[in-house]
């Protein structure tokens, strides 16, 4: 079996296990855990697919910053840590099925309609390289996408900042 | 690599591939040995002691002892600890340690991969290390496990912008993430170390930071919070821990030879008769027991100017850096 068809399957397993794991368990860390784990597999697949700048990007911003926030939410808010079964009523089980497979079968036929075109081995790391990424964010296609992007996370920085100094009643 | 990847893999690559990581892996638990030795040895030297020197000559055999013990020691599991996440933990912190090596170019023959975004790959992968010490604090079902668990993650996240961006600078002059090219632009240059002075202030301090070393080790904090995120660990599960902790000694010296003092290039090339493995290993050392200097050297820094530091003087600093950095290249070079 070739190399990258042994690193696909592990990383699909493990992304599946991950998810499996985040469903099935009670305890909200737990959750975040298995959460990280997926996220971290699919970065390898992104690596797998020659895209390692976006790859390593997956790491940084999802297996490390998003699920740290999360556990520190968790951690900082009152919640009871763990959902019991009767939460799980057969109701909601019937409604999540239907949900599931019609989210499937949709997603199934969108993939399997999609042309995908070949792309030589060795040209992925001129498609998404970290010097061709930054070339494009610049290029007059995405300049504006790309400031209206900084613009946003500004504006998000301010709010959480006037967030944090609210509670100090000098308003 | 990439080569490995789309071709079918013989016996003999699968044996090069893990014999390769059997020797790194060696080599690294050669160094913790003699780290965790030489840290007692420094630190009772300056304080006016002997430090250990019983077991072997001079000592020398005294980690050996201290890891066989721990290793054979009976696993204390508290009652109350979240199974799954205790067991997980240590491994978790572990891993993330010795994976960052592999994109460490220790000489021009020894380098395990070749990619492309090497620095940012370190520091990725090193983040995930935050997510073991938080399980294991979290896990423990224990106050100070959880304070230090809690300063630990707050820590390493922090510092670890202006660890991003002191090292920005050097991004900028060579123009690439690939670690090799950063080292191949310092031989046809200078070592970084002399433009980037400023930017490696910056990034040595955050990385004593997200080493938890001293002044930072505000996580561990034997004096108040007993030993922090491991209390409630014992035997291999707590040697998985310091392990962790050493190997990253071991990796950010590299990291900072690599970066600022010119990897595997001798300090002059007539000097180049030496292999560059043993230049690497001479400053990625040299690195790798500094901070054993700071410790017996520094106190702990106050918890509360701790995020002060790191907001209000690392970041500015290694901003004014970089844009000093791209106005040089863009306008003088």
């Amino acid at each position: 079996m070739e190399g990258s068809m042994i690193a696909f399957f592990l990383l699909v397993a493990l992304a599946l296990g991950g998810a499996m794991t985040m469903l099935s368990s009670t305890r909200a860390l737990h959750m975040i855990f298995s959460m990280a784990l997926v996220f971290l597999a699919i970065a390898g697949l992104y690596i797998l697919l020659g895209a390692e700048f976006v790859g390593i990007v997956q790491v940084i911003v999802y297996a490390g910053a998003i699920t740290v926030l999360a556990v520190f939410g968790i951690m900082l808010t009152r919640h009871d840590a763990s959902e019991t079964a009767a939460e799980r009523s057969r109701s909601n089980r019937w409604l999540a099925f239907v949900t599931a497979a019609g989210l499937f079968i949709v997603l199934f036929f969108a993939i399997s309609r999609t042309r995908f075109l070949p792309v030589a081995a060795a040209d992925t790391e001129h498609l998404a390289g970290v010097r061709e990424i930054g070339m494009l964010f610049l290029s007059p296609d995405y300049i504006y996408t790309f400031e209206l992007a900084s613009v946003l996370l500004l504006s998000a920085f301010i709010g959480a900042i006037v967030m944090a100094k609210g509670g100090s009643g000098d308003e | 690599m990439r080569d490995w990847l789309s071709g079918t893999l013989s016996a003999e690559q699968w044996l090069i591939i893990i014999l390769a990581i059997v020797v790194l892996l060696l080599f690294v638990l050669f160094f913790v040995v003699y780290a965790i030795y030489f840290q007692r040895k420094i630190l009772g030297w300056m304080q006016g002691r002997v430090g250990p020197n019983r077991v072997g000559p001079f000592g020398l055999l005294q980690t050996v002892a201290d890891t066989l013990k721990s290793l054979l020691k009976e696993p204390v599991i508290p009652k109350h600890v979240d199974r799954p996440l205790y067991f997980l933990a240590p491994f978790v912190a572990f891993a993330p340690s010795f994976i960052v090596l592999a994109v460490i170019p220790f000489s021009p023959q020894v380098t395990y991969t070749d990619l492309s975004v090497g620095f940012l790959f370190y520091v990725a992968i090193a983040s995930i290390s935050t997510l073991g010490v938080i399980m294991g604090g979290w896990s423990s079902n224990n106050k100070w496990s959880l304070i230090g668990a809690m300063r630990a993650a707050a820590m390493m996240i922090s510092y670890e912008i202006p660890l991003v961006m002191g090292a920005l600078g050097v991004v900028l002059l060579a123009g690439s993430l690939n670690l090799n090219d950063i080292v191949a632009w310092q031989e046809q240059h200078v070592w970084n170390v002399i433009p980037q002075i400023l930017g490696f202030a910056v990034f040595f301090i955050a990385a004593l930071a997200e080493l938890n070393r001293t002044p930072f080790d505000l996580s561990e904090a034997e004096s108040e919070l007993v030993a922090g995120y491991q209390v409630e660990y014992s035997g291999i599960r707590f040697a998985f821990f310091m392990l962790s902790e050493y190997v990253y000694l071991f990796a950010m010296g590299s990291l900072v030879t690599v970066l600022f003092f010119g990897g595997w290039l001798p300090p002059h090339p007539a000097l180049g008769f030496i292999p560059g493995i043993i230049w690497f290993l001479l400053k990625a050392l040299f690195f790798a027991n500094l901070p054993f200097w700071f410790q017996a050297t520094f106190p702990r820094a106050r918890v509360d100017l701790l995020m002060t530091f790191s907001w209000k003087v690392l970041i500015p600093l290694a901003l004014v850096n970089l844009v000093i950095t791209a106005f040089v290249k863009a306008f003088l070079a």
